[in-house]
């Protein structure tokens, strides 16, 4: 149950307003549960690749998600509006791309 | 000049104009200056595809008559990226035209020109009562 | 040489043309636009299947000329296109003639819910839907970069033209971020044009797939113009890290201009997707891209719209959400998967312009899309209410409804393919959607009302029923029959592969 107030406090912490109703916060609650598993069962997809790898990933992934639980409000505060943040994500993929792709050379 | 590679150097001049309009993007604060920048990476792409047309010692492509075809073929430079990059170039110009707008309605809203000012409103989650 | 096919992209400019001309004359411009939005899906319906050689220049191949030299006549040179050609195929006719019932829908809610119809607007929508049916049909890179850009400007101009808060600069912001994917785009197109020698996609294919992937020296350079192409893709259609501003453009606009923008992004996704299989189809990286921001594209999508309260913003999230599960059918690379997928692309075309339009009429009503301060509008209009209900279970896959089978369809095919995790994560993410329309149709339409609700209007208008009516009649059909769309779309599909 402590689990559920630590959201809470945090879900305030981060949007202080004067009432959270449920709507806030069982949606964030739904995203939650939706981005963790989304993302251990893409890890999966590695296997492709090769097992021992897929196994780590896996291992550093939840050692990340349980370090910096709740997932979903941070990554609602990183896709607000603010032209900084769409930039930034926008130049990170496009670095991505180009080093991937043309460096990778698959 | 002897010994140097036009069509090389333009190619640099290109990305060197691309890579200029990409720290404009990212690091520019004045909403004018981050507009003008932003057309430095279209002015970068049209700068690459005319250079692709280059032929060392090339003539102009315009077939006139008297000459051989084997001759023009083999010695005139590639018409084609002239033609794409004269629609590129008026579109360039159509989306300055469009932000610049843009700009002059936003300064005689908010009374400044900083990105950080105008364009840095976030969403809130909850009400704003 | 069809005649027809250069019309289905001429009529709606003209029209636009005279939209703005006459903009002052309010009688004139709603009967223009009237007519024009039935014309258009007719036209798509009676022109055949063909190909279009403007200014008559047809590759030398099928000209009837002769003794040519033998370095034309042997050569790949004897099969090359000199002029811009338009390819209408089964594809092309089913997309563009749902972007035309969905445009002709949203101009008939809008031209019946305002007084005073704006030319501007109209012309706006008319050359976003020529820009994209011309897209779909182009066989020509830069002609379709050319369209692109008419279509990001169009959709600018479609957000200034809103009542919305914060509008100008929103799109401002899309336009500052297409500065950037708009010229990286024509950047690989260029690339591409310096290593085949051709921006006509017919020869891009053939020179790319028979000699320049196996060199070594050239392999690099056709990865580096697919990573380019790849990157202004996913600012056209609205994958990550593009899909926040989609979403924001989609919650600014009005409502009946909001879906017929969606149609244009799914119709720009779709073009340039069948591009770039065709091109690129052959490299393990093609489909490794495609499968990874898809899925990203889902999740993110389902995530965001959970949370949010604006349920404006919440429908355009899903949307972006959905054009995922079209990139996992191309992902794929089976013939089963891309017409599952494209199946799903029509579907969400009609469902989301569905829920914008249903929707927009609460916004209609009462001018707000916060969530925490409506509720009980049941008692407004219940079929409408209803409709709007059934059209999120569309989205979300239930059966009857088109979504259940296009879903279906691509669930199966990652079955079949190898990676059940993607079908575990497909379910998952409709789980979610259906969570989210619950959750929406309850804020909306169940819970007490407010006593600080004011009702700017009293009534819906018939128009925007009527509209809505059609839309899930078209739902109920294509998930009895979807034979319909899959038939057509399955044949071209055999033929590219």
């Amino acid at each position: 149950m402590s689990f559920y107030e630590d959201f809470i406090n945090s879900l305030k912490d981060k949007f202080s307003n004067n009432h959270l109703n449920n709507e806030n916060v069982s949606g964030a609650i739904a995203a939650e549960l939706i981005l963790i598993s989304s993302v251990l069962l893409s890890a999966l997809l590695l296997r492709h690749i090769s097992v021992i790898l897929t196994a780590i990933i896996i291992l550093i992934l939840i050692v990340l998600i349980f370090t910096n639980l709740p997932i979903s409000i941070k990554l609602f505060s990183e896709q607000d509006d603010s032209m900084d943040k769409m930039m930034f994500y926008c130049i990170i993929a496009l670095g991505i791309i180009v080093s991937v792709i043309y460096w990778g050379g698959i | 000049m002897i010994g140097v590679d036009t069509q090389l150097l333009a190619l640099l001049t290109a990305g060197a104009l691309i890579i200029i309009g990409l720290f404009a993007a990212i690091l520019i604060d004045n909403l004018i200056k981050k507009i003008v920048g932003l057309s430095f990476i279209e002015e970068g792409v049209n700068l690459f595809i005319i250079c692709l047309g280059y032929k060392e010692g090339g003539v102009v492509p315009i077939f006139l008559p008297g000459m051989d075809s084997n001759w023009f073929a083999l010695n005139s430079a590639y018409p084609l990226p002239q033609a794409l990059v004269l629609t590129s170039i008026v579109i360039g110009a159509s989306t300055l035209a469009v932000m610049l707008a843009l700009a002059m309605v936003l300064y005689k809203k908010y009374g400044s020109l900083s990105t950080s000012k105008i364009l840095n409103h976030k969403t809130d989650m909850g009400d704003e009562e | 040489m069809n005649a027809m096919i250069p019309l289905i992209v001429i009529i709606p400019i003209i029209a636009a043309l005279l939209l703005n001309l006459f903009g002052k004359n309010n009688k004139t411009i709603k009967v223009i636009a009237f007519i024009v939005g039935i014309i258009l899906p007719i036209l798509t319906l009676i022109t055949g299947y063909g190909l279009h050689y403007f200014g008559g220049h047809q590759p030398l191949s099928l000209s009837n000329i002769s003794g040519l030299p033998s370095y034309i006549s042997s050569t790949g040179l004897y099969n090359l296109h000199p002029a811009i050609t338009y390819n209408f195929t089964s594809l092309s006719k089913v997309f563009i003639f749902m972007m035309g019932i969905v445009v002709f829908l949203s101009i008939f809610a809008y031209l019946n819910s305002e007084k005073r119809a704006s030319g501007p607007f109209l012309f706006l929508v008319f050359m976003g839907t020529a820009s994209v049916s011309a897209m779909m049909m182009s066989d020509d890179l830069f002609n379709m970069y050319v369209f692109f850009e008419i279509a990001a400007l169009i959709q600018t101009g479609i957000i200034i033209a809103s009542k919305a808060e914060d509008n100008y600069e929103t799109a401002l912001k899309y336009m500052i971020i297409g500065s950037i994917g708009g010229p990286i785009l024509l950047l690989g197109i260029a690339i591409l044009l310096a290593i085949a020698g051709s921006v006509n996609i017919t020869d891009i294919v053939n020179i790319v797939n028979t000699s320049l992937i196996r060199s070594p020296q050239t392999r690099p350079i056709v990865l580096f113009s697919f990573g380019l192409i790849f990157f202004g893709w996913l600012y056209a259609s609205g994958f990550p890290p593009f899909h926040v501003i989609k979403s924001s453009i989609y919650s600014k606009a009005e409502p009946y201009a909001a879906s017929v923008l969606q149609g244009m992004s799914l119709l720009t996704l779709v073009a340039f997707a069948v591009v770039m299989f065709r091109i690129f189809g052959k490299l393990n990286l093609f489909k490794g891209a495609v499968l990874l921001i898809s899925i990203m594209a889902m999740v993110l999508g389902v995530s965001m719209a959970v949370m949010q309260t604006d349920f404006r913003r919440m429908i355009a999230y899903l949307s972006v959400g959905e054009l995922g599960f079209v990139g996992l059918g191309f992902g794929l690379g089976t013939r089963f998967s891309i017409t599952a997928g494209l199946f799903q692309g029509i579907n969400e075309l009609i469902v989301t312009a569905l829920l914008f339009i249903g929707l927009g009429a609460v916004v209609y009503l009462t001018n707000t899309s916060n969530t925490r301060r409506l509720g009980g509008l049941i008692s407004k209009n219940e079929s409408m209410a209803i409709m709007v209900l059934l059209g999120g279970f569309a989205m979300a896959g239930v059966p009857p409804f088109n979504g259940f089978r296009s879903k279906f369809m691509i669930i199966e095919a990652a079955l079949n393919s190898g990676f059940p995790e993607i079908s575990v994560i497909a379910i998952l993410v409709s789980i979610a959607t259906f969570f989210v329309f619950v959750k929406a149709f309850y804020s909306i339409y169940l819970k007490p009302q407010p006593t600080d609700l004011e009702f700017v209007h009293e009534t819906i208008p018939r128009s925007m029923v009527f509209a809505v009516a059609v839309l899930l009649i078209i739902c109920i059909v294509l998930g009895l029959y979807p034979g319909l769309v899959t038939n057509p779309i399955a044949e071209l599909i055999g033929g590219l592969l």
